[in-house]
């Protein structure tokens, strides 16, 4: 009981510390409007690989439709507030309210199929959603829309991250995330223990689909202006890799692998060319040598660094 | 004493073929009862019949609980949610979740707070997954794997995988439990503990149990009655004496000497 008092104290000083230093860097101008937008950008791609690891990763639901939620949470966002004026709070709980509703409808009939088949109908899902953005005049058509109100600050990204992360932990680490992940495992023998498969695959997506909807509303009150060509299929296949190279069923792992990937972006910002390829590479060498990820469903913790610690004391000591 | 579970004139058909054709079986509770036969007699359907993976083509499945229901109506997770625990022919635990979490998962239907409490880890939800913990942990105890409760189940040795089956389906809090070749691979030691291990669960949870099994010496050593499956059909049923002699059993499954 007192270990785990202690673990949540550390756990929010640790959670403290992280946005105090980084407010305090960008105060100083340290991290400059460039760094701020990548370092935004990864935050963003952190909430959506979390929320589609709970998908793919635990509850084992292959999707490629989670560019689609995050557009539904990006244009109900930038409607609220540039066209009816509402306030962001507001406009971002509607967000990801809506994805969630899709997430609902879509998931109910979809989730009675398997693989590849899943993969094949979100796809399916997301391209639908993209395509009715693309000829809806009020909200832009094919252009878009711009001067959207920026309401997104380090707080506001900081505080949906950390939420995200800590909810969807939460739920994982619960009686509801062991028959998730019990439906990933083997869901007859799931079945026989009585959970409901079709209900914990239906929460799993509209969870999902709940923080993707957050996420995109982050991106549309940041970026000012939004396309629908920015949610097309390739949105869904980068979180899948961020989700993929971290490890599926590792929290912690997409974490890792939305930053490892968003910086890598960052850095070859100017070589996009080069960037596919080393993109495309790495892919292969982490399926050819690490198939399960960099962290395969192992978490990172103070624990593992610890004896992490104690393993590197014991072999200096020999 | 009134019938736990009765089958009466159950069938399955699978295209033209009767896997089980016209079957009537009883189950009085706290009975250990056998279900044998040579392969493809239907067993392992008949189970899952019983289980609701499969809806009978014919007849009437029912359990008698404090209401009756009607097996065929209701799905696998609402049966189990009634009682009925399983364990399966090819092993079939969550290989990559802790010998603990296995046992914990299969509490689900019991546990006592919402997703609300789940996701924000309230004191309901705290209090609740520790007297889970320790539940868990004190069936794991009886089946002397306690210590080794954090591994993935998929490192435990087979026999160990076998009880671990078995142990998952206690955590469900049935009154039925339907164990499908529990001995299966075991050698002689493994069966014998397994046999005392099966009368000991029997008593201490109040269970009535109903088994597949080739072992004769497991079935003539522990079940009270035996039912005999050839080709789908009901070829015998009685007392292990009165299988042993039975002259259509020895012919069908037991063989001659």
């Amino acid at each position: 009981m007192a270990d785990k008092r202690h673990n949540l104290i550390r756990n929010i000083m640790t959670l403290a510390a992280i946005y105090a230093i980084i407010q305090l860097l960008i105060s100083f101008d340290i991290i400059d409007q460039h760094l701020q937008l990548n370092l935004f950008l990864l935050c963003i791609n952190i909430i959506l690989a979390v929320s589609l690891n709970l998908i793919t990763g635990f509850t084992g639901q292959f999707s490629l439709g989670h560019a689609g939620f995050m557009a539904i949470g990006a244009y109900v966002s930038a409607v609220m507030t540039l066209k009816l004026h509402l306030p962001f709070p507001l406009a971002i709980a509607t967000s990801a309210v809506s994805a969630a509703i899709v997430g609902v409808l879509v998931g109910i009939p979809t989730l009675r199929l398997r693989g590849d088949y899943l993969a094949i109908a979100t796809l399916g899902l997301s391209e639908i959603i993209r395509i009715i953005a693309l000829n809806i005049d009020y909200i832009g058509g094919a252009s878009g829309l711009a001067d959207i109100p920026r309401y997104v600050n380090w707080p506001w990204i900081f505080a949906m991250t950390a939420g995200t992360i800590i909810i969807i932990y939460n739920f994982i680490h619960s009686s509801y995330g062991r028959a998730c992940i019990a439906i990933r495992e083997d869901d007859v023998a799931a079945e026989s223990m009585g959970i409901n498969i079709a209900r914990y695959k239906i929460l799993a997506f509209t969870i999902g689909a709940f923080f993707a909807g957050i996420a995109g509303s982050l991106y549309a009150n940041y970026f000012y202006f939004l396309k629908p060509n920015a949610f097309g299929f390739m949105k869904s296949i980068d979180i899948l890799v961020m989700v993929v190279f971290g490890g599926l069923g590792s929290i912690t792992g997409s974490v890792v692998g939305a930053a490892a990937l968003t910086l890598l972006s960052m850095v070859l910002q100017d070589l996009p060319t080069l960037r596919m390829i080393l993109y495309a590479l790495l892919l292969l060498v982490i399926m050819l040598y690490r198939p399960q990820g960099l962290l395969g469903n192992a978490e990172l913790s103070w624990k593992l660094l610890k004896r992490g610690d104690k393993d590197a004391t014991a072999t200096n000591g020999k | 004493m009134p019938p736990l579970l009765t089958a009466n004139d159950v069938s399955k058909n699978f295209g033209g073929l009767n896997a089980i054709a016209n079957v009537n079986i009883e189950v009085h509770p706290g009975e250990i009862v056998g279900l044998i036969g040579p392969n493809g007699a239907g067993k392992t359907t008949l189970f899952n019949l019983i289980t609701g993976v499969y809806i009978p083509s014919g007849g009437q499945l029912k359990l008698h609980g404090e209401v009756e229901v009607d097996l065929a109506k209701a799905s696998p997770h609402e049966i189990a949610g009634m009682g009925i625990g399983r364990t399966f022919q090819n092993i079939r635990l969550f290989k990559e979740m802790t010998v603990l979490d296995n046992v914990m998962l299969a509490y689900h239907v019991h546990i006592d707070y919402s997703l609300w409490d789940a996701i924000f880890h309230t004191p309901s939800y705290t209090k609740s997954e520790a007297e889970l913990r320790r539940k868990a942990v004190e069936l794991l105890d009886i089946f002397d794997m306690a210590d080794k409760k954090d591994i993935p189940a998929k490192n435990l040795p087979y026999g160990q995988q076998r009880r671990l089956e078995i142990a998952r389906a206690l955590a469900l809090q049935p009154k039925l439990l339907l164990l499908d070749e529990p001995a299966a691979g075991m050698n002689p030691q493994e069966t014998a503990d397994l046999m005392r291990l099966i009368m000991w669960i029997k008593d201490r949870f109040n269970l009535t149990i109903l088994l597949i099994e080739h072992d004769m010496s497991v079935v003539m050593g522990i079940c009270q009655r035996i039912y005999v499956l050839d080709y789908g059909k009901l070829i015998a049923e009685g007392t292990p004496e009165d299988i042993k002699s039975n002259p259509q059993v020895i012919k069908a499954y037991l063989g001659e000497d």
